[in-house]
């Protein structure tokens, strides 16, 4: 099985930098689909499924709580595990993130054994892959 | 926490990220060096928290064509280097700030981050910052990151 991945996020830097460690990481990639904030993923979300979105917390427009709390009320969009890449190390803040549902927090900067490791592990449960 | 601590710290964040997140080594350096003939660009982020205030970085343009060059695989010399070169110095600053606030407070603690801006064609005047600003060599560039807390707030 090969991931349908999405990534989320304002800055095209780090867009780049994901889908360049996604190819990095030996997993059996398909695509990788980029929105630049909440409001284009969601839109991008309800014509393609994906197996696992990577998404910042800041950004304009629709943040990346936001998103989630918007994915939750679908029935179809809930169902898609959602991973956190932020700076932020805050404890606290990570556990607000999950429980409002997020399946892993990717911590920037971030190593291709990182996020193959967080892929693994999120579809299966819970990771902080610091 | 002495008062010189927050700087070197962030020195030491810096280093750190330059390295990981866009695989340059950097050394900091003793002394601030003659910059007269910089081309500056800039980002700043403001943050919110225990502490409050901003973490700007300074450097030369040709600097940040080097960073969206390693982060970016840009061409030095393309036309969108100089653009793309922004984007990467606000991420590369986003990731400093971030892990250097986890670093001095804790993981108990939170802080809200802003969004980093772009501060060009701002320059930096000739007494530069303060106490808290940290003077890297990074690869033959200098880079300049400064922790201000808003006025009233001592770090």
């Amino acid at each position: 099985m090969a991931y349908t991945i999405m990534v989320v996020d304002d800055s095209e830097t780090i867009r780049f930098v994901l889908e360049r460690t996604l190819g990095m990481t030996k997993l059996p990639v398909e695509a990788v689909i980029q929105a630049s904030n909440g409001k284009e993923a969601l839109a991008k979300l309800r014509d393609t499924w994906v197996d696992i979105v990577f998404t910042d917390i800041h950004m304009p427009e629709l943040d990346g709580v936001k998103l989630l709390e918007a994915m939750n009320e679908d029935p179809v969009l809930k169902e898609i595990p959602v991973v956190v890449v932020s700076t932020e190390g805050s404890r606290t803040r990570i556990e607000e993130l999950r429980r409002k549902g997020i399946k892993g927090y990717l911590r920037k900067p971030f190593t291709p054994e990182a996020v193959r490791d967080i892929i693994l592990d999120t579809l299966g449960g819970w990771n902080e892959g610091e | 926490m002495k008062e010189n601590e927050p700087a070197l710290l962030l020195a030491r964040v810096a280093v750190r990220v330059l390295e990981d997140g866009a695989f340059l080594f950097a050394e900091p350096l003793e002394e601030r060096p003659p910059v007269e003939r910089w081309r500056p660009v800039g980002a700043e982020l403001r943050f919110e928290g225990p502490c409050s205030g901003a973490v700007r970085l300074w450097c030369d343009t040709g600097f940040a064509g080097s960073v969206a060059a390693n982060m970016l695989g840009v061409p030095e010399s393309s036309p969108s280097a100089a653009e793309k070169g922004k984007d990467a110095l606000k991420e590369l600053l986003n990731m400093v700030v971030g892990n250097f606030l986890t670093e001095w407070y804790g993981k108990e603690t939170v802080f809200d981050l802003g969004l980093p801006v772009s501060l060009d064609p701002e320059v930096p005047d000739g007494d530069p910052p303060a106490e808290n600003a940290v003077w890297l060599d990074v690869e033959g560039n200098v880079v300049v990151f400064a922790l201000e807390p808003r006025a009233g707030e001592r770090p």
